[in-house]
């Protein structure tokens, strides 16, 4: 299995992460995606036309969209069944709903990430307050998520591959210029993500501190 | 507001989080009148309202970790003890004891009503205490709305909701709900239907000149079964208030 990679991307780290927790053996190809360009390359585009990173492959399965990785990986690989539930509709229902909620965030704050780190062309403006409208829609849910159940972002007493995808780019918000003070829910959760047993850290993205 | 402050209004108890924010190892960080604060519970079961700065290189104290009864900065691992916040080791200097004077920022902590309420100058022992709040009480979902804290109570005064035991039933035209402003940042509001009634206090903590969080206080028992519904509906009815405050009274930039 190789997982076409770009170290400073959260949408790749995201997949990195869930392989992680997971205990999937695997190889890395990094890419040069800044300044480098490297995954709007004749040959990538050849393996993903959208040229967007990750790209996964395995067997000759080529896969790309993190979020339709981690389905795939959670489907094919957790043997417990809890990251992706398929059994209940209305459970995997909501992990769909947030999956593409992952995907707005990538729009707003990764964008606003894009163009304050790498010198992409959006208006900040525009990214920054799109990340806010969602960054209130999901403080207030997790707020509830606290006193339903779990605190994760689905119910049940089981994190799922919504939270994945949903942690890096929320977590990185603040190199986009996106403060995180008015969001106190998502600062608990983003603590609770960061305490699972085999997580793993990208650029940016810290360890919680160790316990004494 | 990050300049002179207002005498009175550093005297003046606000609150700065509720106490369901406190989770075990996890520090909470805010703002009050433009200062920055971390506030935690220590093992000891001490809440601590702190600056949220590290004395010795300044770092942000939200980022380190909560050991026991101490908070342990992320830093360079100088931890400071709940309570008193002197520091009371520094890695660097191993068997040294740390200075007398070094020592975490503290402000004056008070739990009322299922708050944590603090104050940012201590210099007044007899300055008016937190109002007192039922001992049963429920933190409603604290909205933060990018308006000042005296646009905030402009609009608050239109606070309308239905009482809690009522809310499974439609609304009719026979119920009733006032919201009575009690002075700048505080708020009674009561709703009735017939025999069955709710009361809401809501505090406003000034974040800074461009933020106001709004805590809400559902007053008295509530039934397990009904609480997430009374929940849900004061976030909801408190949010629009939050939407029309903030299109009202957008927050600008001051000079």
């Amino acid at each position: 299995m190789i997982l076409y990679d770009y170290e400073l991307s959260g949408n790749c780290y995201k997949v990195r992460l869930l392989l992680a927790l997971l205990a999937i053996p695997h190889s890395l190809h990094p890419m040069d995606f800044y300044p480098g360009r490297e995954h709007k390359s004749d040959w990538f585009l050849a393996l993903n036309p959208l040229g967007q990173l990750p790209v996964l492959v395995e067997d000759g399965y080529v896969l790309r969209d993190a979020q339709a990785i981690l389905v795939y990986l959670a489907s094919r690989y957790d043997g417990s069944g809890l990251w992706y539930p398929t059994a209940d509709p209305n459970l995997l229902g909501s992990i769909n709903s947030w999956l593409m909620f992952a995907d707005a965030i990538t729009n707003t704050a990764s964008a606003a990430r894009l163009h304050d780190g790498f010198f992409y062309d959006f208006d900040i403006a525009r990214c920054r307050d799109g990340a806010h409208r969602l960054f209130r829609i999901l403080d207030e849910h997790l707020w509830f998520s606290e006193r339903g159940a779990s605190g994760w972002i689905c119910t049940g007493a089981h994190p799922t591959i919504a939270d994945i995808a949903l942690f890096p780019y929320v977590q990185l918000s603040e190199e986009g210029g996106i403060a995180r003070r008015d969001y106190p829910a998502i600062r608990r959760w983003l603590d609770r993500v960061r305490m699972l047993a085999g997580f793993v850290t990208m650029p940016g993205i810290f360890a919680l501190p160790a316990r004494a | 507001m990050s300049g002179t402050l207002d005498p009175d209004l550093e005297r003046r108890w606000f609150p700065v989080c509720s106490r369901d924010d406190l989770q075990a190892q996890h520090i909470f960080e805010t703002e009050l009148l433009g200062r920055e604060l971390a506030v935690w519970r220590g093992g000891g079961g001490v809440v601590n309202v702190w600056a949220n700065r590290c004395p010795h290189r300044g770092m942000r104290l939200s980022a380190g970790a909560i050991l026991g009864g101490e908070l342990r900065c992320a830093y360079h691992g100088y931890r400071y003890a709940e309570g008193s916040g002197l520091c009371t080791s520094i890695p660097a200097q191993p068997g040294r004891a740390a200075p007398r004077s070094l020592c975490a920022a503290t402000y004056p902590v008070f739990e009322a009503g299922n708050l944590i309420w603090s104050r940012l100058k201590d210099d007044e022992p007899a300055g008016a205490p937190p109002p007192s709040i039922a001992q049963h009480c429920e933190s409603l979902y604290g909205l933060a709305v990018k308006s000042r804290a005296i646009d905030v109570a402009e609009v608050l005064t239109r606070y309308r909701f239905r009482p809690t035991a009522a809310l499974a039933e439609p609304e009719t035209e026979d119920e009733l709900c006032t919201t009575t402003q009690i002075d700048a940042y505080s708020f009674r509001a009561a709703a009735r239907k017939g025999s069955m009634t709710s009361e809401v206090r809501l505090f406003l903590q000034p974040v800074d000149a461009r933020c106001t969080v709004v805590h809400g206080i559902l007053c008295g028992e509530v039934a397990a079964e009904l609480k997430i519904a009374a929940l849900r509906h004061h976030a909801e009815r408190l949010g629009r208030l939050r939407d029309a405050c903030e299109r009202l009274f957008p927050a600008r930039d001051e000079p």
